[in-house]
């Protein structure tokens, strides 16, 4: 910059200006404040009361951590309102405000909070779905194509996932009932896009309309069938797949279930599913496809947890939750 | 049983349910008013609650509480080319902010490298020789909210920025009376906001010697004519016209004459940008040399059409908006109507000060169908323009592009 810009004014005529009182007000106080004045000019002194932030991250015990060690120094909203971002890309933000800024971040926590932010971009794009979806959806007909396929060729799902949503006992293909009409729209949308990889699904899936999905997506979800008896796991198993699901492993970096599937299996409608008396098989076998990297839909975290998981920890986790019953009735 | 494999499933209804357009409301969004305002940014929660909770602050677009970052709502540039003092963006670093400020008990700090180590008063600066002229202030982050791929940081949408008419004292008259000694390299300053845990930087900022030395550089107490809000810096803010607003630290009470370069995380680790022009990288790029940030480049915006507004078809549209050169005057303003084929000039409004808001105004004709397409495009005095193509960084600073808006035609 060069010199005195041209924009640059000595006020001569400052005392004419200064006759008109500041407007500021003082947001507490009835006293007249304190004031300077020199050269034509009053400054007064000012007491304000700043609003607090009265916002906590919901979730319960998965937002315990991210209450406890972010809101000390900043509050919710602008956390809230990121963009979709990585899993990655949140650590490196929790590794700055830890180095960087001096955030007492318990290093306990550094995976419970970056899973509960990761879950965040899931619960945002299904809000936002919510919110765009303009197709009214249709249970009835929903029901409909459940029962008898559609012209353009789909089979009546109830084939293989029963009328009811239970599916027949094998386990080779999952309870659907009580999903959320988000998920299960977003998993047919997925195998329609060949994204989720399934010969059976994709093929039905692509002989549905956007529309046929949303009305048997919103069919099923609105379902709450008797749970099948099935034969007990082995206890031990269900052992070990209860306190992984509900500790995770920090040794093996594994996070918790209960930290985005709930402390009873419940899921979080409606980006997150229930796992609470699901099949032991499909558990399994979906595990096992994102831990070899065939199954590509949900998200990251769930190809990061699978992948550090073992085929006992596996078989454990899905004996653990086919035997669960959800707390809370499961959302629609 | 065989299944026909047929593609059923309409792309466009695929698209229409997967890009999210706006309204997104998260579901820990529960808001205690429904006032709200879509800041149209490209995929991702793009509302916001307004707000008028904020002392000496109106209606301002409620980025995040605490600590404040408080968004301008964009009609109101539409208004004039000085921003009110009640709706001029928020930005603090710490939560921990002076909320009274006595001002016969306040003191400013002059040390360092200087023969005369000062404490000065109100008083003893209000009766120092004043200047005055209007500036823009602007975020380093600015319309972060529109880089794509998309930046951690605050949200902005083009809102974090505007114009006063600021009345103080010359730095370099402030530093002059404490004596600079020779070998003096950067004059560091400090406000009274304070980082909530002991380990967290100060927010400190420096401008080298000269910089600082060159009678713009500015401490105001009065923005647009009165007392600063306490939000935007009471008493005492720096002003460094030409320069993004992280240089214009707030609540300044602490200036340091340094006699080596500061080393401080604010100006090494913070507030960096590549040093290409505009800050441009590519997505994951690493290779390139990264400065403090400094200088504005220039910009414009419409400020009396959005993409919402309607026109009706064929009609003559008055168009208009502001501008600013960066750091120095606007040459000129010129609006496309096809695509950025041709350009031509838009009239210019009074010139309040080569660092202020400019206003520009032209018409266009609307077409029989569709929409109308207009971009506008700031060429600044030393004949430097906006690009065509966004800039990109990944802390989202120095976003300058040439803006688009398409109201539609009915």
């Amino acid at each position: 910059m060069t010199g005195i810009g041209a924009a640059l004014i000595l006020l001569a005529t400052l005392a004419g200006s200064a006759a008109q009182a500041p407007s500021t007000q003082p947001a507490t106080g009835t006293a007249a404040p304190s004031s300077v004045s020199a050269g034509g000019i009053t400054l007064r002194s000012v007491s304000v009361v700043l609003p607090e932030s009265q916002r906590t991250f919901a979730g319960g015990g998965a937002a315990e951590a991210i209450n406890k060690d972010c809101l000390i120094c900043h509050s919710a909203g602008m956390v809230l309102t990121q963009p979709e971002m990585s899993i990655a890309q949140w650590k490196a933000e929790e590794e700055k405000m830890r180095s960087a800024y001096d955030a007492p971040i318990d290093p306990k926590d550094d995976d419970v909070i970056t899973d509960y932010l990761a879950k965040l971009r899931l619960t945002n794009a299904a809000a936002a779905y919510q919110q765009i979806s303009s197709h009214q959806a249709d249970p009835e007909h929903g029901k409909v194509i459940a029962e008898q396929g559609t012209v353009g060729g789909a089979p009546g799902c109830a084939g293989c996932h029963a009328l009811n949503g239970s599916s027949e006992g094998s386990g080779a293909f999952p309870r659907i009932a009580g999903q959320s009409a988000y998920y299960l729209g977003k998993q047919m949308q997925a195998f329609a896009s060949d994204l989720r990889n399934n010969a059976i699904m994709s093929a039905i899936a692509k002989a549905l309309s956007a529309n046929d999905i949303a009305d048997v997506a919103a069919y099923y979800a609105g379902l709450d069938p008797p749970f099948p008896p099935l034969p007990q796991p082995a206890p031990g198993l269900v052992l070990d797949g209860e306190r992984l699901a509900a500790a995770g492993d920090s040794n093996k970096g594994i996070s918790a279930c209960e930290n985005c599937h709930g402390p009873s299996g419940a899921g979080d409608s409606p980006a997150i599913p229930y796992l609470a008396g699901q099949y032991a098989h499909y558990v399994a076998s979906e595990l096992q496809m994102w831990r070899h990297g065939y199954r590509k839909t949900s998200s990251e975290i769930m190809l990061i947890i699978a992948g550090k998981l073992d085929d006992h920890e596996i078989e454990s986790l899905a004996a653990y939750y086919q035997q669960l019953r959800a707390a809370a009735p499961i959302s629609k | 049983m065989t299944i026909p494999v047929k593609l059923k499933l309409s792309r466009r209804n695929f698209l229409k349910a997967t890009i999210v357009t706006g309204g997104t409301l998260t579901p820990f969004s529960v808001w205690s008013e429904s006032n709200t305002v879509n800041l149209g940014l490209p995929i991702g929660p793009t509302q916001r609650e307004l707000t008028a909770a904020f002392p000496q602050k109106a209606e301002m677009i409620l980025q995040r509480t605490r600590p404040p970052l408080l968004e301008t709502p964009f009609e109101v540039f539409d208004r004039g080319v000085f921003t009110p003092n009640d709706q001029f963006f928020v930005r603090w670093h710490w939560a921990v902010i002076p909320q009274q400020i006595d001002v016969t008990t306040f003191r400013l700090a002059i040390r360092g490298h200087v023969n005369n180590e000062l404490s000065l008063s109100l008083a003893d600066v209000l009766a120092m020789p004043r200047v005055e002229f209007a500036a823009v202030n602007q975020c380093s982050g600015n319309s972060r909210g529109f880089f794509q791929p998309r930046v951690a940081g605050g949200q902005w949408a083009n809102g974090a920025m505007g114009n006063a008419r600021w009345t103080g004292v010359r730095l370099r008259d402030v530093l002059d009376r404490a004596g600079v000694k020779a070998g003096a390299v950067a004059v560091r300053f400090n406000g009274m906001e304070v980082p909530v845990t002991d380990g967290a930087p100060d927010f400190l900022k420096s401008l080298a010697i000269d910089h600082a030395r060159d009678g713009e550089v500015m401490l105001a107490y009065l923005m647009n004519g009165e007392q600063l809000p306490l939000l935007n810096g009471f008493p005492l803010r720096v002003i460094v016209p030409g320069w993004y607003s992280t240089y214009w630290v707030k609540m300044l009470n602490d200036i340091e004459v340094l006699d080596k370069p500061d080393d401080d995380f604010w100006m090494t680790k913070a507030y960096l940008i590549p040093d290409t022009p505009f800050a441009n990288v590519k997505p994951g790029a690493t290779d390139f040399k990264s400065v403090p940030i400094n200088r504005m480049p220039p910009r414009s915006f419409f400020t009396n059409l959005t993409d919402s507004t309607t026109v009706k078809s064929g009609a003559t549209v008055p168009v208009r908006g502001i501008a600013f050169g960066g750091d120095c005057g606007v040459s000129k303003v010129e609006l496309s109507a096809d695509e950025g084929k041709t350009w031509r000039n838009t009239n210019l409004g009074t010139d309040e000060g080569k660092y202020g808001f400019r206003q520009w105004s032209t018409q266009a004709t609307a077409p029989r169908l569709g929409r109308l397409s207009l971009q506008v495009r700031c060429t600044n005095a030393k004949g430097e323009s906006q690009p065509s193509e966004p800039n990109w960084n990944s802390s989202g600073f120095m976003r300058n592009v040439i803006e688009r808006v398409q109201p539609a035609v009915v």
